[in-house]
C-alpha cells in the first residue's frame, strides 16, 4: 500500500505541516486584528500584539458601541442587507422559476440578462440613472441595482431544472397553478440552493461599500461597509471619533480593529450555515446532471 | 454618452457628438494603455494562479486522512472568501505598513531595511495577486476537493493492483477526473480576463503604484469622477465590455465545444 | 397554512418600508427663505445648507461635537439666528471634489452655499447653470469692511466671471506667505559656512553637509537638500524645488503661466529649466538631494530633515513648527530660517504666489445671501479684532484665558488639547479669514509694534524662528508671483492638459534621475507644443488678452 512507503511518509508530515501553514494563515490576521482590539495604547503602539491582547481592556469596544455614527451605520446595513436579501430572493427566484422552462424566446432572454451581467452600463450612467430616478441618499439605491444578479439567477435556474418534471405534471393534474406549484413544489425542493444563494447574496450585500461611497453624500447616511472603508482605507480620523483626552489612553488602531471585528462578526455568524449549504449549492450549481 | 463630450448639465440630447474621438483617445494616453496592460497582466496572473493553486491544494488536502483535520483546514480556508477587501485592507494595510507586523518580522529577524509592499511599483503586483490568492482559494479548493470526493473509488483500486504509486495514481487518475471541472472553471474566468479587481485594487493602491497597479475600473473612476471626463470614462468601460462580452462569449463555446458543459 | 405565510412576509415588507422611509431624504433642507433680520439676528432662525470639506488639521472635535453642532455653530444660532446644516460633507480634498462632481452629475440639489477648491469643477458648475450669479448680492448686501479687502483682489474673480456674470466669491482673499529657506544652523556654524545667497554658495552647502559629516558620527548619513518632486517641481508650499529653478528661468518658474516679452508662457517650457535640471542632475548623483525625491509627497519629504538627515528645506514660514522636532530629537540641532537664493543674473528667485484657496458658490435658488454675508463677517471679527473674536473662535478651543492672559498653546490650557480646534473645524469655511498680507502682524511686532489685538498677541506667541520666517516671507513679498492666468480651463486644455503634465513630470524626474539624458528635454518641449500645448497657449493668450475685470468690479461695488 501506498502509504506505508518512506517517501510518502515523508511527504505526509510535510504535508500536514504544508496545509496546517496555509489554513492558520487565513485565520490568524483576523485574530490579530482581534487581540489588537483588545490591546492598550501602548502595546499596540509598540508593536507587542502578536495573537493575544496585551493588557487587556474593553476600551475600544465601549467607545465604538458609542459612537452614534458607527451604529447609525451598522443599521443601515442590517436594513439594506434584510430588505435586499429579501426582494433579491423574490426577483430571482420567480425569474429562475419561469427561465428553469423551455418556451419561445427563453434563450434570447436569458443572453439579455448575462449581457446585463457582463455589460454594465458604466460608473456615470449608472449613477445619473440612480440619481434621476429620485433614489439618491436613500436605501434603495444600495438595494434595488443588486436585486437582479443574473449570476445568482443562473444558479438558481439549475437547481430549479433538476427537479423531476413529473412532480409538476402530477401537480398539474390535480388541477394546481403555477403560482402552488412555485410556492409547494419548487420552493422548497431547492432548499439548499435558496438557503446558499440567499446567504450568498446576505454577505453581498453587507460586504458592499462603493454603492455606498457613491450614493450616499454625506457619511451619516452610509452602510457600515463604506463606514469602515473611509476609516480603514481613507484614513478618516473623523470616524474614529476620538477626542483628544481619549486619544491619549485609546491607539486609534484599537478601534479601527474593533470596528473591522465587529462588522466580520455577522459573516463569521453565518459562516456555519454557508459552509453546510454551499459546497452543495455551488456544485449543483455548477454541475449539472 | 461614450460618443459625446457629455456634460450632464446638458444630457444626452443638448452634449456635443464626437463620434469615435473617445475612443482614439483611450490609445493615445499613456496612462489610458497603461491601464489596459495593468489590467491584463494582474488579471491573467491571477486567473492561472487562481486556477492551479486550488487544484494543488485540493489534491495535498485530499491527502490528509484525519478527517477532522481536514474539516478543520478546510473550514479555515475559505473563511476570507467571505470577507470584504474593506476588512482585509484594513488588515493589511496594518500588516504591511512600514511599522506592521510583517516588517518587524523581516527587520527584526533579517535585519534587513524595512519593505514597502503597498507603496513599491515593484512589489504591488506581487501583493495584489497573494492577496488575492490568499482570499479566494479556499473557495476554488472546495469545489475541486467536491470533484474528487466523486471519483469513483475502483479507479484507484484498478490502478493500484496495476502497481502505481501514489504520485502516478494522481497523475493518471485524480488529475484526469478533474479535468472537465478545471476545463469549466477555466473558461468562466476569461470572461473575467478585463476584471483585475475593483474592489480590491480601489483600496489597496495609492499614486505611487499607479504605474504597475492603476487597472482599467479605477482609471475609468478618476477620469469621469474626479476629472469630469464623463464621456472619455465611459468609453473606456464600454471598450472593456465589450472585449469581456466577446470573451464570454468564446468561453460559452469553448466549454460547450470541450467539456459538453452548457452555462446556462 | 399558505396564505398567512404570504401575509407575514408582505406585513414584513411594508413594516420595513415604512422604517426604511425615515432614513430617506431627510437630508435636504429647505433653503433659508422665511426669517426677519432683526436687530443683527434672525427670526425665527433661518438655516444653510452647506457642503464642508472637513478640516483634518485643525484638531478634533470634542466629545458630542461635530460639524454641524459646535461651539461656533451654537454661537451662530444664538447670536445671529443662523443654523448650518451640512448636506454634502467630504473628509480629504480629493474626497470632497468628488462628491461635489456628483452632486453636479447627478439631479440633486447643491448646497446653499459650498466652497469649491478646483477650477476644472469650478468651470462645470458656472456652464451647468446651477449656480447663483452674485454681482448684484455683492453690491448689495457685502460690508463694506469686507469690500474692502476683495477690492484688493480683482484677480482673485477672474475664474468665477462670464460674460460679466459673477457666480463665486474667493475664500478668504489675501496674498499668502512666501517660502523661505530652513537651514541647520548647527551644521553652518560646525563647518565653518555662511548662509548661502548664490547657487554657487547654495552648491557649496549642500555639497559640505553631504561629504564633511556635519552631524559627526563619523557615517556618511546626511545630505543637503530635501524637496518633493513627485506633484511637479513647484509645490508652492513646503518641500519647494522651485527656488534652483528660478535661479535660472526668472518669473518663468515652472508649472505657471507668466508674461514673456509681452505674451503668457507655460514656465516649464522655457528654455533655461535645461540649466536647472543639468544642476539638480549633478546634485542628485553627487547625492546632495533627497534620494526619493520623486516618489515623495510634498509633507512626506520633509521628514528627512525633521530626523536630521537632510540639511535644508524651502518652505513657509510656519514649516518650522512641522519640523521643529528635530531640535527634540538630535542635541544640539538648531534651525535658521533665511531668505531663499539670488537668481544667476541677481535677481531675487520667485515662487508661486497664491491669493485665495478656491471658491465660495450659491445654489441658485439660495436667496438669503444677506445671512451669508452676515455670519462671513462675523468670522472676520477674529482678523479686525472686534466684536465676539477678540482672541479666537472659542475660549477653550483656540485660545484660553490663563491667569487672566490669552494663552495659545493648547498645552497650557486649563484643559490641554493635543492641538487647538481652529476655525476651519467649526465654521462653513475651512480657511480662516484675515485681514492684512500674511507675516504683516510678525513684521509690525518685529519693528516695535506692541502685541495688543488677538492677531498681534497670537503671532507673538509664535517660536523665534517662524518669527524671523515670517518677517523674512513678509520682506520679500515681491517674490511672490500669482499665476498670471487664472481663468476657467480652456477647451484643449480639459482634454489634454492632464497627459501634458504627467509628461512635464516624468521627463523632469527621468533628468534628475540620469535615467534620460539632458537633451530629453528639448524633445519634451517639441512634444509638449505638438500634443496640445500650443493651443493652449494660444487660447490662454487670447483669454489674456480679453480679460477685462474693472466693468465686472464696478458693478459689484468694488472699485
Amino acid at each position: 500500500m501506498y502509504h506505508k512507503s518512506q517517501g510518502y511518509r515523508i511527504f505526509s508530515v510535510f504535508n500536514h505541516i504544508l496545509l496546517i501553514v496555509v489554513a492558520l494563515s487565513c485565520f490568524l490576521p483576523l485574530l490579530h486584528l482581534l487581540a489588537q482590539s483588545f490591546s492598550s495604547k501602548a502595546a499596540v503602539n509598540g508593536g507587542l500584539v502578536s495573537f493575544w491582547p496585551v493588557e487587556f481592556n474593553t476600551d475600544a469596544y465601549v467607545k465604538t458601541f458609542n459612537n452614534r455614527n458607527f451604529m447609525g451605520s451598522m443599521w443601515i446595513s442590517i436594513m439594506r442587507t434584510v430588505l435586499g436579501t429579501l426582494i433579491g430572493m423574490f426577483v430571482i427566484t420567480t425569474a429562475g422559476y419561469a427561465l428553469s422552462k423551455d418556451f419561445r424566446g427563453r434563450n434570447a432572454l436569458m443572453w439579455i440578462f448575462v449581457f446585463t451581467m457582463l455589460f454594465s452600463g458604466g460608473l456615470i450612467p449608472s449613477y445619473i440613472l440612480i440619481s434621476e430616478l429620485g433614489l439618491k441618499d436613500t436605501i434603495w439605491a444600495l438595494v434595488l441595482p443588486g436585486a437582479f444578479g443574473a449570476y445568482n439567477l443562473i444558479l438558481i435556474m439549475n437547481f430549479f431544472k433538476t427537479i423531476p418534471k413529473a412532480l409538476e405534471e402530477a401537480a398539474f393534474i390535480d388541477g394546481a397553478s403555477f403560482f402552488v406549484i412555485f410556492t409547494r413544489i419548487y420552493l422548497p425542493l431547492s432548499l439548499p440552493g435558496l438557503a446558499t444563494i440567499g446567504l450568498f447574496i446576505m454577505v453581498g450585500h453587507w460586504n458592499s461599500w462603493f454603492d455606498g461611497l457613491l450614493y450616499m453624500s454625506t457619511t451619516e447616511k452610509y452602510p457600515l461597509a463604506s463606514f469602515l472603508q473611509t476609516v480603514v482605507v481613507q484614513n478618516s480620523a473623523q470616524n474614529v471619533a476620538l477626542s483628544p483626552s481619549e486619544a491619549a489612553a485609546l491607539s486609534e488602531q484599537s478601534i479601527k480593529a474593533a470596528q473591522i471585528f465587529i462588522s466580520t462578526v455577522p459573516i463569521i455568524a453565518v459562516y456555519p450555515f454557508l459552509q453546510k449549504y454551499f459546497v452543495k449549492g455551488i456544485v449543483l450549481g455548477a454541475v449539472k446532471e | 454618452m461614450a460618443f459625446q463630450d457629455y456634460k450632464p448639465w446638458l444630457g444626452m440630447t443638448g452634449s456635443r457628438w464626437i463620434g469615435l474621438e473617445n475612443f482614439e483617445r483611450i490609445f493615445q494616453y499613456d496612462e489610458a494603455t497603461q491601464a489596459i496592460m495593468n489590467t491584463l497582466i494582474i488579471a491573467v496572473i491571477k486567473i492561472i494562479v487562481g486556477i492551479v493553486v486550488p487544484i494543488i491544494m485540493a489534491i495535498l488536502l485530499n491527502e490528509i486522512r484525519l478527517t477532522g483535520l481536514k474539516k478543520s483546514i478546510q473550514t479555515l480556508v475559505y473563511l476570507p472568501h467571505f470577507l470584504s477587501w474593506v476588512t482585509i485592507a484594513g488588515i493589511m494595510i496594518d500588516i504591511l505598513g512600514l511599522d506592521g507586523g510583517i516588517n518587524r518580522i523581516i527587520t527584526g529577524w533579517f535585519g534587513s531595511e524595512p519593505i514597502f509592499f503597498l507603496g513599491d511599483p515593484n512589489l504591488f503586483r506581487p501583493t495584489v495577486i497573494v492577496s488575492d490568492l490568499w482570499k479566494n482559494f479556499g473557495f476554488g479548493m472546495i469545489v475541486y476537493l467536491a470533484t474528487i470526493a466523486g471519483i469513483d473509488p475502483s479507479y484507484y483500486e484498478a490502478s493500484e493492483i496495476d502497481g502505481a504509486n501514489r504520485w502516478q495514481q494522481i497523475w493518471h487518475v485524480t488529475l484526469p477526473s478533474m479535468l472537465p471541472m478545471i476545463i469549466v472553471i477555466a473558461t468562466l474566468s476569461l470572461g473575467g480576463i478585463l476584471d483585475a479587481g475593483f474592489d480590491q485594487i480601489f483600496n489597496l493602491y495609492n499614486p505611487l503604484v499607479y504605474s504597475t497597479g492603476d487597472i482599467i475600473d479605477t482609471y475609468v473612476y478618476r477620469s469621469s469622477l474626479l476629472n469630469g471626463q464623463y464621456g472619455f470614462g465611459t468609453a473606456v468601460g464600454l471598450f472593456k465590455s465589450g472585449i469581456s462580452l466577446i470573451l464570454i462569449v468564446i468561453s460559452y463555446r469553448i466549454a460547450y465545444k470541450f467539456a459538453n458543459y452548457k452555462i446556462f | 397554512m399558505l396564505k398567512k405565510k404570504t401575509g407575514i412576509w408582505l406585513a414584513a415588507a411594508t413594516m420595513l418600508t415604512g422604517l426604511l422611509a425615515g432614513c430617506g431624504s431627510g437630508g435636504e433642507s429647505e433653503s433659508a427663505a422665511a426669517g426677519v433680520l432683526k436687530d443683527g439676528k434672525y427670526d425665527p432662525p433661518v438655516t444653510i445648507a452647506i457642503g464642508k470639506q472637513l478640516d483634518e488639521n485643525a484638531g478634533k472635535y470634542k466629545d458630542g461635537e461635530s460639524v454641524d453642532d459646535n461651539v461656533l455653530t451654537r454661537w451662530a444660532a444664538e447670536n445671529l439666528g443662523i443654523r448650518t446644516q451640512t448636506t454634502l460633507l467630504g473628509g480629504d480634498s480629493t474626497n470632497y471634489n468628488t462628491k461635489l462632481r456628483l452632486a453636479l452629475t447627478g439631479s440633486e440639489k447643491l448646497p446653499d452655499l459650498f466652497p469649491v477648491y478646483d477650477t476644472t469643477l469650478a468651470n462645470d458648475l458656472i456652464e451647468s447653470g446651477r449656480v447663483k450669479e452674485i454681482s448684484a448680492d455683492i453690491q448689495q448686501y457685502m460690508p463694506e469692511r469686507l469690500k474692502e479687502i476683495y477690492k484688493q483682489y480683482p484677480s482673485t474673480f477672474n475664474p468665477v466671471v462670464r460674460d460679466g456674470q459673477v457666480y463665486g466669491l474667493a475664500i478668504s482673499p489675501n496674498l499668502t506667505e512666501g517660502e523661505v529657506m530652513l537651514i541647520r544652523q548647527d551644521w553652518l556654524d560646525k563647518l565653518n559656512l555662511e548662509a548661502p545667497t548664490t547657487i554657487e554658495e547654495f552648491e557649496t552647502v549642500i555639497e559640505a553637509f553631504t561629504n564633511q559629516d556635519p552631524d559627526g558620527n563619523g557615517k556618511k548619513d546626511t545630505y543637503g537638500f530635501t524637496f518633493s518632486g513627485k506633484d511637479g517641481y513647484n509645490t508652492g508650499w513646503v518641500s519647494d524645488p522651485v527656488m534652483i529653478f528660478s535661479a535660472y528661468t526668472g518669473k518663468n518658474i515652472p508649472a505657471q503661466w507668466q508674461e514673456k516679452d509681452g505674451k503668457l508662457v507655460y514656465g516649464s517650457v522655457v528654455e533655461e529649466n535645461k540649466e536647472a535640471l543639468a544642476k539638480l542632475r549633478d546634485w542628485y548623483s553627487a547625492g546632495y538631494l533627497n534620494k526619493e525625491l520623486a516618489t515623495l509627497g510634498a509633507w512626506d519629504a520633509l521628514a528627512d530633515f525633521t530626523e536630521g538627515k537632510a540639511g535644508i528645506i524651502v518652505g513657509r514660514p510656519w514649516l518650522y513648527d512641522s519640523v521643529r522636532d528635530v531640535e527634540k530629537n538630535v542635541d544640539g540641532a538648531k534651525i535658521a530660517a533665511y531668505p531663499t537664493i539670488q537668481g544667476v543674473s541677481g535677481e531675487p528667485t520667485y515662487q508661486s504666489g497664491q491669493l485665495n484657496d478656491g471658491y465660495f458658490m450659491f445654489n441658485k435658488d439660495f436667496n438669503n445671501m444677506e445671512a451669508f454675508f452676515l455670519y462671513y463677517d462675523k468670522l472676520y471679527d477674529a482678523a479686525f479684532g472686534t466684536g465676539d473674536f477678540t482672541y479666537g473662535y472659542a475660549q477653550g478651543y483656540d485660545y484660553d484665558i490663563v491667569d487672566g492672559k490669552p494663552v495659545f498653546d493648547p498645552q497650557k490650557f486649563n484643559e490641554p488639547l493635543e492641538a487647538v480646534q481652529g476655525v476651519g473645524k467649526m465654521a462653513f469655511t475651512k480657511n480662516t479669514p484675515s485681514a492684512d498680507p500674511a507675516g504683516k502682524s510678525y513684521y509690525d511686532l518685529a519693528n516695535g509694534v506692541e502685541p495688543e489685538n488677538g492677531v498681534l498677541l497670537r503671532s507673538n506667541s509664535a517660536e523665534q524662528t517662524s518669527k524671523d520666517g515670517y518677517v523674512i516671507s513678509y520682506e520679500n513679498r515681491d517674490s511672490l508671483l500669482p499665476s498670471a492666468f487664472n481663468g476657467p480651463p480652456t477647451p484643449t486644455m480639459q482634454t489634454s492638459w492632464e497627459q501634458l503634465s504627467t509628461m512635464e513630470k516624468e521627463t523632469f524626474t527621468k533628468i534628475i534621475y540620469s535615467n534620460e539624458p539632458l537633451e530629453a528635454y528639448d524633445t519634451f518641449v517639441t512634444n509638449w507644443y505638438a500634443k496640445g500645448g500650443e493651443q493652449v497657449t494660444q487660447e490662454i493668450n487670447d483669454w489674456y488678452g480679453k480679460t477685462n475685470i474693472e466693468e465686472v468690479m464696478g458693478k459689484m461695488g468694488l472699485q
